[in-house]
């Protein structure tokens, strides 16, 4: 008998294996990717990365073209990390939610998030977290928030 | 009845009490596995290091739940749990985590509520990893907040009195300088506090020990001071400099500071544990 649920073990395993394999990663990095490249793309050149958060577990990219020079970070819209971004780049930080550009932060609820986490757990696929682009004006004005096209970067 | 025959009927027993604990083993491997794979492939095997599955505390807690599970392998294994069995045995191939937790959570309490001595502190064991996991994706951000937003308070307190420069919006500290640190949920006492105590309760019975409860609640109570001072430690040299959050964040500081909870644990257990041995223990 124990050799049987031992073989059971290994089939728990090897589904798992194969079902998490096979999902997408995490959304945050490959947006990162993305808008990497898009950036690059139209042109924008990569300046030092700027750290929010000492251990890095926010770090935004700083681009420049022309007159424009801009930082931008990809946000999941969690609180705290809105609120590090807002205290680090206030008083302009524009986001990016849905294609449209505003000033409003993004926001989800704690039942909102509950939600996907648990739809998460249940569906065994991470949670297809709604992503904003924060970004804000080094140098150049305000005009320089319209001149990235960030369109359909955050999936 | 012949040796053999003897034998035999001696190993089967320990035989279906193996099977158990394997099931229960199962369960947790299967509840965790998902998001190990998923850290991996996102962050590389590093990230999942920083998983709550593999922290000091959890693991602690899983060995103690295996030893005492091995203990009490020869404890009879009453025929409903043979017929949850199967039905947990086969929600565990789903590749979900939620399911897992609460099939390893209603198994658990049910073989703890069948069985005695080691077997039973097992299986609440395994049962408490299950209900820590729950703690931590939908507890912990529901109402956790408060833990994180007073830890943050209190270290702005006392840094502040070496460096009155020190400023807190929220659960972000701001030193003088470039250095700012936020506390999230995973820096957090909350985080750990509840897998640390069924460590405690898992050394100071799990063997079939039964002090008084008296002297059980002030080492519990002893504990939780304990971690929560050891934390605000660690938390205040993270937020002291770059320096000292390197050190404090990196490999052997973490490592440290885990290590120092599983002693704390390890000496809270033992303290006035008068012990009265149960006659099945």
């Amino acid at each position: 008998m124990p050799g049987l649920v031992g073989l059971w073990i290994v089939a728990v395993l090897a589904i798992r294996l194969v079902h998490y394999g096979a999902e997408p990663v995490r959304a945050e990095a490959a947006t990162t990717q993305r808008l990497a490249e898009r950036l690059e793309d139209q042109g924008w050149t990569m300046l030092a990365a700027e750290r929010l958060i000492t251990d890095g577990s926010l770090t935004a990219m700083r681009v420049a073209r022309g007159r424009c020079a801009l930082r931008l970070v990809v946000l999941p819209p969690d609180p705290t990390l809105v609120a590090v971004v807002e205290a680090a780049w206030q008083p302009d930080v524009a986001y990016v939610r849905d294609n449209l550009l505003g000033f409003d932060p993004p926001r989800a609820g704690r039942a909102s998030m509950l939600w996907q986490g648990a739809r998460a757990w249940l569906a065994g696929a991470p949670p297809p977290s709604p992503f904003s682009i924060a970004l804000s004006v080094e140098a150049g004005g305000r005009g320089c928030l319209l001149e990235p096209d960030l369109r359909h970067v955050a999936r | 009845m012949t040796t053999a025959a003897a034998q035999g009927f001696a190993t089967a027993p320990a035989g279906r009490g193996t099977a158990i604990a394997l099931l229960l083993l199962g369960g947790w491997l299967g509840m965790h596995a998902g998001e190990v794979i998923l850290a991996w492939r996102a962050d590389g095997p590093a990230a999942v290091l920083a998983s709550p599955a593999v922290g000091p505390l959890e693991l602690m807690a899983l060995w103690l739940s295996a030893e005492a599970l091995w203990q009490g392998r020869a404890a009879p294994v009453p025929g409903l749990a043979w017929a949850v069995a199967l039905p947990f045995a086969l929600g565990m191939l789903l590749p979900s985590s939620l399911l897992p937790a609460l099939l390893l959570i209603g198994f658990g309490l049910l073989l703890a509520a069948q069985r005695r001595g080691a077997a039973r502190w097992g299986a609440l064991g395994m049962a408490g990893l299950g209900l820590n996991l729950l703690w931590l994706r939908f507890g912990q951000p529901a109402i956790g907040a408060p833990i994180v937003t007073a830890e943050a308070w209190t270290i702005k307190g006392l840094l502040g009195l070496l460096e009155p420069g020190i400023t807190r919006d929220g659960h972000l500290l701001r030193m003088p300088g470039d250095h700012a640190v936020i506390i999230l949920p995973g820096c957090s006492f909350g985080q750990t506090l509840p897998v640390a105590l069924l460590g405690f309760l898992l050394l100071r019975h799990g063997a079939g020990r039964q002090p008084p409860l008296r002297r059980t609640l002030a080492a519990m109570g002893l504990l939780v001071v304990a971690l929560a001072a050891a934390n605000l430690v660690r938390l205040g040299l993270l937020a002291w400099s770059p320096a000292t959050y390197a050190w404090g964040h990196g490999a052997v500081g973490a490592n440290l500071f885990g290590l120092a909870g599983v002693l704390l644990i390890h000496l809270a257990a033992e303290a006035w544990a008068a012990e009265a041995w149960t006659a099945d223990g």
